[in-house]
């Protein structure tokens, strides 16, 4: 009985302990000055040192569905263009942000949960709160914040690269002319797609970084708990990922 | 060196606004950093037209549309046009492309070169051509005829082979008794050959004569002129004979012997070509009230 009370209650624990350790962070915004520095470590490491594996992700991406696309389309009655008209709104409005964001979710995510989750177990969370430094201002404020301003960067350089992938991708495998490829873009563009991207990039970004350090900082259980954390981190970014994409998809189109 | 983290920061942000900018103009079609202007027009119907669509004047595109919206019972659309392009007064604005395959465009059609130049956010006046999209609601109406055409035109086709390949047809018979006619005419031109030629001949000999009667006497005319009446004569009673075999075969036609009589006196070809038309006509009557039926498996563009 008890455990059945303490699983139906769990998932409610869980959200009020997150928008609890939000809204501190959120509190915590006034003293963002002590921490300016470390927002911009975070920002490297978070943003910069990840362009390398979404550029790569990317431009995978934008090659593989020009490829894809082209081998799909067999009717005489279709212009080749449709391929750009496909492959370019497919990555600036979904591919560009949902491959980072899950790229992002593994390399950032479960970064951010062992660090936090380490720092919990070996009691240094505790040890800063000690010297009277404000925990979650000194280590979610700016991972949240680094999160959400970079992820656009990667996000606008996910979309470079990958319609740079696509196109090299047409133009070495012969499917289509990359005049006609770029006008068929422009014929069925449509000038929402980028900033829909964009808000979903800040989205995503917000929703990996704070899941993460919720999971992080409340880490339990020594070296087993950092494991745990971590790997929860990743998962459940992920859903929620796709879970913001589809409510932003339902709400903004 | 090594690089601070503001700098590598700054450098990324700075560099994503910037693709950021230049990927969203490149994409609108819009010149990359040189200035644009907008417009206004409307249009009855705007075809399809979306946000994002190309502006294309003579063919080349120059802009993009920036807005459609619905206001008054008009579609309302603002679009940019490439600086460089002069918009004199005159220009009329159009819907082009391929409604179908949702390739629309903003056609501009430029006035003349030497009047004064509209302002940016002035409205441009429409006009609307013949669209594609009318000739394809027109299309099922015009396929329906063509088929039910083709159909009766099928119908006809077969009625005629039947007839020409069953030997018992009045078609059948028709075309046997008329080559047998031909036949009976190449004949009596062959009996009657002789006499054509004696005709011939006593023409021959009479020019003859009559020179002969300008030098010799009016004595021997009048014989030679007695001579060609008999033989006349002769011709004349060989007419009389063509003409009663005629006179026979017109009393057996009378009698509705053989096939030229029966196509005279039975009326069956008439009455089975006239039950043909009325099927016909009640097929077309039928296909007009159920399109359905016979459209059913008819697709008019079977792209996907």
């Amino acid at each position: 009985m008890a455990s059945l009370q303490l699983r139906l209650t769990q998932p409610f624990f869980s959200l009020g302990r997150y928008v609890m350790l939000l809204a501190k962070a959120f509190t915590s915004l006034g003293e963002f000055g002590l921490y300016r520095k470390n927002l911009f470590v975070q920002m490297v490491r978070t943003g910069i040192d990840s362009i390398p594996i979404v550029a790569l992700a990317a431009a995978f991406s934008g090659a593989v569905t020009t490829v894809q696309t082209a081998y799909q389309l067999v009717s005489p009655l279709i212009p080749k263009s449709t391929i750009g008209a496909v492959v370019v709104p497919s990555l600036i409005m979904e591919l560009g942000a949902v491959v980072t964001g899950f790229i992002l979710a593994g390399r950032v995510g479960a970064r951010i949960a062992a660090e936090l989750g380490t720092m919990r177990v070996t009691e240094q969370i505790d040890a800063l709160e000690a010297m009277g430094l404000n925990s979650v201002g000194y280590l979610i404020v700016p991972r949240v914040m680094a999160g959400v301003l970079m992820f656009p960067v990667l996000y606008v350089s996910a979309c470079f690269v990958g319609i740079s992938g696509g196109l090299l991708a047409a133009e070495i495998s012969g499917a289509v002319a990359i005049g006609e490829f770029i006008q068929g873009a422009r014929d069925y563009y449509l000038p929402f797609g980028p900033y829909f991207g964009l808000i979903k990039s800040f989205v995503f970004g917000f929703v990996i970084t704070s899941i993460s350090c919720y999971m992080g900082y409340f880490t339990e259980g020594g070296a087993e708990g950092v494991g745990r954390s971590t790997t929860q981190a990743a998962v459940i970014s992920c859903v929620y990922i796709l879970l913001s994409d589809l409510v932003l998809a339902i709400v903004l189109l | 060196m090594k690089y601070s983290n503001e700098l590598k920061i700054g450098v990324a942000i700075a560099l994503s606004i910037l693709v950021f900018f230049v990927g969203t103009r490149f994409f609108k079609d819009l010149p990359i950093f040189s200035g644009t202007y907008e417009f206004r027009t409307t249009f009855a119907d705007a075809g399809g037209l979306v946000s994002g669509n190309a502006v294309r004047i003579n063919g080349v595109n120059v802009g993009s549309v920036n807005e459609v919206r619905l206001q008054d019972g008009q579609a309302h659309v603002g679009f940019t046009v490439d600086r460089q392009v002069a918009m004199t007064h005159g220009s009329v604005t159009s819907i082009g492309g391929f409604g179908m395959l949702g390739v629309v465009r903003l056609e501009i059609q430029l006035g003349p070169p030497d009047t004064t130049l509209h302002d940016p956010g002035d409205f441009i006046p429409s006009t609307t051509e013949e669209g594609l999209d009318q000739l394809i609601e027109t299309a099922p109406d015009i396929v329906g005829r063509a088929d039910s055409l083709i159909l009766g035109a099928t119908a006809t086709l077969e009625a005629a082979r039947t007839l020409m390949s069953d030997p018992q047809s009045d078609l059948a018979q028709t075309l046997g008794a008329i080559q047998g006619s031909a036949n009976a005419l190449s004949t009596l031109l062959r009996a009657e050959q002789d006499r054509i030629a004696g005709v011939l001949e006593g023409v021959e000999s009479l020019t003859g004569n009559l020179n002969a009667l300008t030098r010799d006497s009016l004595t021997a005319t009048v014989g030679n002129v007695n001579q060609l009446l008999a033989r006349i004569d002769q011709n004349m009673a060989s007419l009389e004979a063509t003409t009663t075999s005629l006179n026979a075969i017109l009393a057996k036609i009378d009698q509705g012997e053989g096939t030229l009589g029966k196509l005279v006196n039975d009326d069956s070809l008439y009455t089975k070509l006239d039950a043909t038309l009325t099927n016909l006509n009640r097929i077309l009557l039928d296909f007009e009230q159920n399109p359905k039926k016979y459209l059913k498996d008819l697709k008019l563009v079977d792209v996907f």
